[in-house]
């Protein structure tokens, strides 16, 4: 029986521009990796907002119509010691459009972890011949924050794993 | 990277990426203060075989930069966009080993 499990990893980032290299361990039941997703959480630092209005700028509130540039917090390459090779490349971005049209964000400014939009799975299908996953993570933060900050990021690789039934019924 | 070591390593490295033949050319880069140059190499790979300072090279595999306290760890092999570029005052050579994946007939 196959079965999707998820594997978790999370680091921290608390330099400019740090380049973060490490590996991640797949189970030796795991047959595929089939999906790929991001998870970012900021614990330090304040990251600047649009001066022209928008969530939190402090200034009168009008409709959110213009669209202001998203922040891209890092980017991450996964590399399979396999023919795949470079198999996946994807970027942490901070949107910053998330009340764009929302008429009711006077009252309620949405944030990413209110409207559920944080999360997108990235489905790829990779066999699993060796069991380690090289990760190349580049900061890019720091062209849209000011002084000293430091964020998780955690990397969820969602697997499908195969599962002896015995095992099931006990 | 040692040659030494990358000659022991190389082929274990392209047997892993699924590349049984494969062409090996020695490459040396001069690099003038300040200046950076651009290989594009999407299909091969370039190993570093020198442990030169005051270089900074960046790609899709890693980042190599023995004075950047930001890097945790050193990258000796690159692939992709690869970006190097002279931080010092004096001109440096860099020294790649070029691996070029023969076409295989199956």
């Amino acid at each position: 029986m196959k079965r999707e499990r998820l594997v978790i990893d999370s680091f921290v980032i608390d330099k400019p521009k740090q380049v973060k290299i490490f590996e991640v361990s797949i189970p030796r039941e795991v047959q595929h990796i089939i999906g790929v997703e991001l998870g970012f959480n900021l614990t330090e630092g304040t990251i600047l907002e649009d001066p022209a209005g928008g969530i939190g700028s402090g200034t009168a509130w009008e409709i959110p119509l213009k669209i202001k540039p998203s922040i891209c917090a890092g980017e991450l390459r996964l590399q399979s010691f396999s023919k795949a090779n470079l198999f996946y490349a994807g970027e942490i971005k901070l949107d910053k459009n998330i009340d764009n049209g929302n008429f009711a964000s006077e009252f309620f400014p949405p944030k990413v972890y209110t409207h559920q939009s944080q999360t997108s799975e990235v489905k790829i299908k990779l066999t699993c011949k060796n069991r380690l996953i090289r990760c190349i993570y580049r900061d890019k933060l720091n062209d849209g924050i000011t002084g000293g900050y430091k964020y998780i990021v955690r990397l969820y690789l969602w697997v499908l794993k195969k599962e002896n039934e015995k095992k099931e019924m006990k | 990277m040692t040659i030494a070591i990358a000659i022991e390593y190389i082929p274990i490295w392209m047997k892993n990426f699924g590349h049984e033949s494969y062409d090996e050319r020695p490459r040396q880069f001069v690099l003038q203060a300040g200046e950076t140059k651009i290989l594009e190499s999407y299909n091969h790979f370039f190993i570093l075989i020198d442990e030169v300072a005051n270089v900074s090279i960046t790609s899709y595999l890693g980042d190599y930069d023995l004075s950047n306290p930001a890097i945790d760890e050193q990258t000796y092999e690159h692939q992709g966009y690869i970006s190097m570029t002279n931080n010092g005052t004096s001109p440096l050579r860099v020294r790649f080993l070029h691996l070029i994946p023969k076409e295989q007939n199956n």
